[in-house]
Order: C-alpha cells, then structure tokens, then sequence
C-alpha cells in the first residue's frame, strides 16, 4: 500500500476518534511544548545575565578580599589600603586602570528630605572601569580625591528621592555614616543604569574613596579592588598578574580572589546551561509520558480494530502493511503534537521572557530537537502496538466480535 | 485446481489436543462450485481458513495452481490471498470508516494498484453487483443485502480464481439471500470456482459437489448433477 493511501487511513482512523486523538495528541503538545518553553527561558535569562554583566563594565577585574584566608595568619586586612591600588596596577603591566572601593550603609539629608543609600568612595577610575555615565554635572576628579574633598556624586534614584524634579548639581547635603556626619556638595547624578543582582548603581552615593575612609568611616579598608585590563584579550595576562602580585605581598595565594568579568560570564553560563538543561530534561520527561499517553492510544485502537485487520489481512494486506498503518498513526499523532507543542513553546518561551523583560531568545536548536524528539517518542511508543497489531493472526482477528 | 491431500489441523488447548482437521482430501477443478456442509464442531471453519490461505495445516499438502501454499510464509500467504482469493463472510465484514467505494478499493490497494485504476475497478465491480449508485455511501447507511454485495465487488475486484463464501446468507432474509447466491451463480457460470461453506441443506445445493465432514473427515461427497451445466436452477430443483 503506498504511503498517501496509509496517510489517508490513519487520518480517518484518527478522525474517527476525535477526542481520544486530541488527547494523545495533547501529551505530546504539553511535552514539546514545556521542553521549548524551559530551554528558551533558559537561554533568555543567560542571555540578560550576560549582557547585564557585560553592562557592568569593560574587560574588568574584581579582586575580593578573603574574609579568612588559610595559610599566614598575619593580618593581611592591612594590606587592604588605598594605595595598594597604585601597587596593583605597577605590578601588573596588563592592568590600564585601579581603582580601590569601600562601601558603607549611609543616610542622606537635603533639606527635609532623606534617602538611605550605599555610600560607595571610589577614584576617579571607578566610572571608567564600571561604565557608570553622568546625566548631570560630573563625575568626581583626581584633586577630589587627594584632597578627601566633600564631593558627591548621587545615583539617579537617590537624587530622585532626595530632590524630585529640582536640580541638585550645586545642592548641599548631609552625609550621615553610623555617628559620623559631614555636609557634601552634590557635584554631579549618574545616568539611571540597570541593576545587577546586589549592585543597583542607582541607590547608591558616591564619594572619594579617600573621604569615605578618612572622614566618615572608624574602618580604613578599602572593600574591593576594581581593576581593568589593558584590552579583552588581555584580561586573562592581567588576572594573572594581579594573582601574582598579591599573592607575593600577602604571602597567600588564597588571600584574594580575583575574577574577571569574560570569567564570570564564563561561570554565568555555565550555570544557566546547566539550568536550562535540567529544566529541559525535566519537560522531557513530560514528553515521555506523553509517548505512554500515545502508546495507550494505540493498544486501545488496535484491540478495537482486531476485526479490522482480520479483514485487512484476508483481503490481502501483509504483516507490514498494518505495521505501517500503525506506526503511521502513531507519527501522526506525534508530528501533530510536535507541531502544536513547538507553537505553543515559542509562544511560552516570548510570554517568560517578556514577562521577566529577558530578551526573546527561541533556540532554533532546541525547537529541533524537541520535535525531533517526539517524532522519535512517536516511533519508539508505536512499535509495540504496531508489531501486535501486525502480528495477528488473521483467523483470530476475523473472529473477534 | 485445488488438491488437498491428507491435511490435519491440531490446536493444542494446553495439554489436550483437538484434532479439528484429521486426514481431509479431495480436490476441486476450475470452474467448480462446491459446498461444504457439516455440523458445528465438524471442522468445515478451520478447513475454509486452510483453503483460504488464511491458516495452514498442521501436516498434509494444499496445492493451489499446482503450487504447495501449505509450507509459505506470512507474506506470500497474504499474497496468495489478495490475488487469489475472493472472501464473502456470513457478517459481510466491510470496514465501517470507510465508504461503499473505500471498501471495494482495498484489496486493489494491498495489490498496489494506482489511485485511478483502483478506482475505475471498483467501480465496475460495483455496477456488476448492481450498487453503482451507492458508492460514497458507509456500510452502516445500506441494507443487509446491499453489504453482501458490496462484499460480492470486493472480492472480485483482483479477479480472483477462487471464491469463498462462509455462510453468506446466514444473515440475510430467504429473498435477499436468494439474490445473493444468484450473483454467485453467474459468477461460477462466468467460470469463477467457488467453494460455499453452509450448514444450510438447500443453500449447499446451488453447487453441483456437497463435501460433508463428520468430526474433521470427509463424511462422504455428493453429486448434486450429472451434467456440468451452467443452467443450474432447474436441475438443482430436481434433487430437492
């Protein structure tokens, strides 16, 4: 029998069971559909983490301290000082930029308004290496801090919350940092940034680092050191380097760590890929149930149409003809299923990530896989109930009521 | 054209053996129209499904056109059938899903004929039974009498040699009945071989031989007619 003939009957056969095909058909749609949906959510979330740490600067370089370094018990918290920063970057011939962090919790006041915020000093490098623009004023400059002035430079959310509308380049505030209080100039407001995951650009205040630790805090150490490599290819030289260097004054090599943003998008990734591909096997297994669901479908229809293929075989149809037949309406149903569920994933997978305001990202890999997939749950699920149904024997059949 | 020699069928019912079949022979030549008559149980089921090619015997040979089918395979067997042999069941049997024209198409299409062609056969053995006007009709939506032949059309769609017809008017009114082992008939007259299997005495006597088994044997062969004519009505009206 040819293959449009074979096509033809496993439609009508499906057609003749209208709400049992729709139901098969719907384990399979739910399961390709969840598989497309987990997969491209996954690859929209790295997609935003990527770009959002990507966003956090250029080739940059973070170097923590380790709160309890093993090794040399010395304190090495000293190390932790603002010209440790100079240090850095004349060891390392790879770094073009440094520059030491320190934040602390703080309140500000304008008048009879306040915002807390977090109070971060930096150098005149930070902008650079963290991409932070200025929408108003400037940015703070290299005298600033030598002078420890009382220069601020406000997150666009804080000066929002402090000043509305108004203008605040010129304005003095009040700085209140645990007992210490000072007044500050408000000098320039950053450019509203995105956050990423603790570090919103936009609460934050910021300061010469030399002010924070010298005025405003009882402790002198610097928190983080951010660092930028020469060039992309670079940051790989640079890390080592820095690793090198501060490994050397600490007499530790696991006083700090350092990481560099291409490494942690490294590790981002892989983490979500990882993710996704634990979502994605979790909807397999759906789709898997969905094949049972196909699979029952079948053995319920080749035990009704036992009669059937008594007269099938008698009028001349061989064993492999009503294999076909059947192994036919199980790709049927499958592909129809694969279909429906590849639509309905897509549209799953774009509803996430505009929800969640992830890029759209549908994987044209992962729609092929998972209908290939059910195409192959089809084959697999309907061979058993395609051989029984092809292995009858025909007397038997007939005889069936 | 038919030899059947020595054949046995034995099923084994777990540790008991039923003989259904115990050492049948007889032949039938082309052209022939023969009955097989016999009580429930004596066996004249398992025989139509050995010369129908549908079953095989347990030992013995069945020559059909001179060839052994007795020791093929599934698929040649299903071969045999579709080219062969022409079935008319006692529950006519026709596929309800598919139309008047759908059913008498299949065993074209198990034969590989083309679309147009199966069609155009179908059709003309459609109008050989008299149903041309009921083509796109289902099963369900024609009488009795109708399905038969539409059954009729069926299996004569390959031109089979053989024609085996179990009980076929077992479910039909005498009338219709009637009708349908008139169509039979002409077709033994149009040279078609037909074996009948009835258990009814004066449907048997439309054939010229009756072969009646007794407990899976061959009781004894009757002569219906002593001479080989195609007019059977008058003479078979002589022996009732």
């Amino acid at each position: 029998m040819g293959i449009v003939e074979t096509i033809g009957v496993a439609l009508r056969n499906l057609w003749a069971n209208k709400l049992r095909t729709a139901l098969s058909v719907l384990g399979i749609v739910i399961g390709v559909a969840s598989v497309i949906t987990m997969i491209s959510a996954g690859s929209s979330a790295q997609k935003q983490i990527t770009s959002d740490i990507s966003a956090l600067g250029s080739n940059m370089i973070m170097v923590t301290p380790n709160l309890k370094p093993s090794g040399q018990a010395r304190s090495y918290q000293q190390l932790l000082t603002i010209s440790l920063a100079d240090q850095i970057r004349a060891a390392a011939p790879a770094v073009s930029a440094v520059s030491p962090v320190a934040q602390m919790e703080g309140r500000i006041i304008a008048g009879s308004s306040s915002a807390s915020a977090v109070i971060t000093g930096i150098t005149p490098a930070y902008t650079r290496i963290v991409s932070t623009r200025v929408a108003l004023g400037r940015g703070l400059v290299e005298s600033e801090v030598d002078a420890a002035a009382h220069s601020m430079v406000l997150g666009s959310e804080v000066a929002s919350d402090l000043f509305g509308s108004d203008d605040p380049i010129g304005r003095q505030v009040a700085l209140a940092v645990g007992d210490r209080r000072a007044v500050f100039t408000v000098v320039g407001v950053t450019e509203s940034k995105a956050a990423l995951f603790w570090a919103n650009a936009d609460a934050q205040a910021f300061i010469p680092v030399t002010t924070l630790l010298y005025r405003m805090s009882p402790i002198k150490r610097v928190s983080t050191y951010f660092c930028q490599a020469a060039s992309a290819q670079a940051t790989d030289v640079a890390v080592a380097q820095v690793e090198r260097f501060l490994a050397s004054v600490a007499g530790a090599s696991d006083a700090f760590s350092v990481a560099s943003q291409a490494g942690l998008i490294d590790a981002i990734k892989q983490v979500t890929a990882t993710m996704t591909l634990l979502l994605g096997t979790i909807a397999g297994i759906s789709l898997v149930v969905g094949g049972i669901g196909i699979m029952n479908t079948l053995l319920t229809s080749v035990a009704e149409r036992t009669r059937e293929i008594g007269v099938r075989k008698s009028l001349g149809a061989c064993n492999r003809d009503i294999l076909q037949q059947f192994l036919t309406e199980a790709l049927v149903l499958s592909m129809l299923g694969g279909t429906f569920g590849m639509l309905l994933g897509w549209l799953g997978g774009a509803g996430i990530a505009r929800i969640a305001g992830w890029p759209v990202s549908v994987d044209l890999s992962s729609v092929i896989a998972a209908v290939s997939f059910s195409t192959a749950v089809g084959l697999i699920f309907g061979t058993y109930p395609a051989l029984q149904a092809s292995r009858m024997d025909p007397v038997q059949a007939l005889r069936y009521e | 054209m038919i030899n059947i020699e020595s054949i046995t069928k034995v099923y084994s019912m777990g540790s008991v053996e039923v003989r259904a079949l115990d050492g049948v022979s007889f032949d039938i030549s082309d052209g022939d129209y023969v009955s097989i008559m016999g009580p429930s149980g004596s066996g004249k089921s398992t025989l139509m499904h050995i010369v129908g090619c549908l079953d095989r015997p347990s030992s013995g040979t069945y020559r059909l056109h001179g060839e052994d089918v007795s020791k093929l395979d599934d698929t040649e067997l299903a071969h045999i059938r579709n080219r062969r042999i022409g079935f008319v069941f006692q529950q006519f049997n026709l596929l309800p899903r598919e139309t008047v024209l759908g059913n008498v198409e299949l065993p074209l299409m198990y034969a590989g004929v083309s679309g147009k062609e199966r069609r155009r056969i179908a059709e003309e053995a459609l109008a050989r039974v008299g149903l041309a006007d009921r083509m796109h009709h289902r099963p369900a939506e024609i009488s009795g009498g109708q399905k038969q032949r539409v059954a009729i059309a069926r299996a004569l769609v390959n031109s089979p040699s053989l024609i085996l017809a179990d009980e076929p008017t077992g479910n039909l009114d005498s009338t219709t009945g009637g009708e349908i082992l008139a169509i039979l008939d002409s077709l033994n007259a149009e040279g078609c071989t037909i074996v009948l299997v009835t258990h009814d005495r004066s449907v048997a006597e439309r054939a010229r031989r009756i072969v009646h088994l007794r407990d899976g044997s061959v009781e004894r062969i009757e002569q219906l007619g002593v001479e080989l004519s195609t007019e059977g009505g008058p003479q078979l009206d002589g022996h009732s």
